[in-house]
């Protein structure tokens, strides 16, 4: 028999698992909370075998972060991240964590049973592709790397030359970004841009 | 400048010297002058009253115009200039005349063969003064642009948040209204068991959403004990709080991750199964003592690893502060700052 843990801050959504883990015969659940810095303390004494995580959690507690801390202490414990969020980030930093599967919650085209059970079994699932998120006139599949973190730096408030600062670069090669991000998506200001990058959920600083 | 007066070459430089339009004076240290161009005169006048008739007592006049003057003045020399050496004045002397031009003086000494002569100099600055202004203001622009960007951010989140749960209330609104009507109409005639059936199914359902979406609404002031204490029952953990909790959210929500912090590092390597947590309320902080039944002793060698560096970054961040005693036991101190 597996224990599992949910770590979800949405009462609908924490009911809805809790109800689909029901249906798996050799699942029972542990606890069910809302804060996923609290799931590093559940799983710190090996009762548990399986972390259900949410990204966005109580109080902005991330759940890559958290799930990164289980796995460093007890890799054998199987993670699934769960969101619902087109960050496209998530994907990697959860492959980084060492986490053992990744679900979208609302376009995932497996079912999340399906998911845990393969993941019990020592299946790794992960969605193909990310949800296509359009900024502007763009799908986000189109901006560059580094455009993408010009980006995350925008919404985070910092200014050009922080942002130089901290990517290493000149202010010109910032700028030289910024401009090519604004005639990619047609959007005039960055502004513009953030308000539509946080808005879609493309990019979300605090997590 | 008697001097020059027999000298067709020195009147030629005295004219030229005149031309100039900036001040120019050459005087003794004592201040007798020497040379004395039409520009400085000109300065001098309007500035005292006087033309220049000892050159120190000008400078000091200068200083006490500039003096006057000082505050919101930038100093235009202010950057380093590698040509500019050690022997020119450090904080050039600005002066802004009634007409609105600006003058910036500096003083040079000089060794010439025949002893020490003070080199004035007066340039007309007023361009630069006031592109310096102008730069000044724009750079304030800019600042307060860019606080009201990061406010504008902070706000994009929370109003999606708002939005959303706008939309759900707003349709909760909607159904609950449809069904008073039909409800109504139920009980204005005869109806049928299933249709009783069905409105009483409609409202419950309609009252779940309500208590869930409501429970949406104040989820973010939820106390976030309840749960800290759940898991630490999971591990084997009592912990006792002592003391009143912060009303602040930012300082609760840093006390609960020191809590954690403490709890983790207690357990995993301390071995202990209670965790105190006193908080003593100061004038204007919060003072939290956090202690264990665990079996580190002071002998342990210990380092202040990822855990307890980030929640010392986070701490002061917030304007708190974080001290570790680990002579008995491990004992964790902060300091949560209060509402003000």
């Amino acid at each position: 028999m597996f224990n599992a843990l949910i770590v979800e801050d949405s009462r609908v959504s924490r009911e809805s698992f809790e109800r689909e883990l029901e249906t798996i015969e050799n699942c029972r659940l542990a606890a069910s909370i809302e804060n996923a810095a609290n799931a590093v303390i559940a799983c710190m004494k090996g009762d548990i075998d399986l972390v259900l995580m949410d990204v966005c959690t109580a109080d902005n507690e991330s759940g890559l972060t958290a799930a990164a801390q289980i796995k460093k202490y007890s890799p054998g414990i199987k993670v699934i991240i769960m969101t619902s969020m087109p960050e496209y980030s998530f994907l990697e930093r959860a492959r980084e964590a060492g986490c053992d599967s990744f679900w979208y919650k609302e376009t995932d085209e497996i079912p999340l049973a399906e998911v845990i059970t393969r993941t019990l079994e020592g299946d790794r699932v992960w969605p193909e592709s990310e949800p296509e998120v359009y900024i502007g006139l763009v799908s986000a599949g189109e901006f560059t790397k580094r455009e993408l973190e010009v980006m995350r730096a925008l919404t985070a408030g910092h200014r050009y030359e922080e942002i130089a600062e901290e990517m290493d670069i000149s202010v010109n090669t910032v700028k030289y970004h910024v401009k090519s991000i604004l005639q990619k998506t047609g959007f005039r200001s960055t502004v513009q841009l953030v308000a539509e990058v946080v808005e879609k959920r493309l990019i979300l600083p605090k997590y | 400048m008697g001097i020059f007066k027999k000298d067709p070459a020195g009147a030629l430089i005295r004219e030229a010297i005149d031309a100039c339009p900036d001040g120019i004076c050459a005087a003794t240290p004592e201040g007798r002058p020497i040379l004395v161009n039409r520009a400085m005169n000109q300065i001098c006048f309007e500035l005292t009253g006087h033309t220049v008739t000892n050159a120190a007592v000008m400078r000091s006049d200068i200083e006490k115009a500039a003096s006057k003057a000082q505050g919101g003045i930038p100093a235009l020399a202010a950057e380093e200039d590698p040509h500019n050496n050690a022997c020119e004045q450090k904080n050039p002397l600005i002066v802004i005349m009634k007409d609105g031009r600006v003058w910036q003086f500096a003083a040079k000494d000089l060794e010439l063969e025949h002893g020490k002569v003070v080199q004035y100099e007066a340039s007309d600055v007023t361009e630069l003064y006031e592109y310096r202004q102008r730069l000044a203001d724009n750079n304030r622009r800019v600042a307060e642009l860019h606080r009201r960007q990061r406010d504008l951010l902070e706000n994009i989140v929370r109003n999606n948040t708002e939005k959303e749960l706008l939309e759900a209330k707003v349709s909760i609104h909607d159904n609950i209204g449809r069904l008073l009507i039909r409800t109504g109409q139920a009980l204005d005639r005869d109806v049928r068991d299933e249709e009783a059936d069905e409105l009483f199914e409609s409202w419950r359902n309609e009252m779940d959403d309500l208590v869930n979406s409501s429970e949406q609404v104040t989820m973010k002031e939820n106390t976030p004990e309840k749960e800290l204490l759940k898991v630490a029952e999971m591990i084997g953990c009592k912990v006792f709080f002592e003391g009143e909790q912060p009303a602040e959210r930012e300082s609760l929500l840093l006390l609960y991750a020191a809590i954690r912090e403490a709890l983790t590092n207690a357990v995993r390597h301390a071995g202990a199964d209670e965790l105190r947590v006193a908080i003593e309320k100061s004038a204007d902080v919060y003072l939290v003592t956090i202690s264990d039944n665990g079996s580190a002793s002071g002998n342990d060698p210990f380092h202040e690893g990822g855990g307890l560096g980030s929640l010392r970054k986070r701490l002061e961040q917030a304007g708190g502060s974080m001290r570790v005693d680990s002579s008995e036991g491990f004992v964790l101190h902060i300091e949560l700052p209060l509402a003000g």
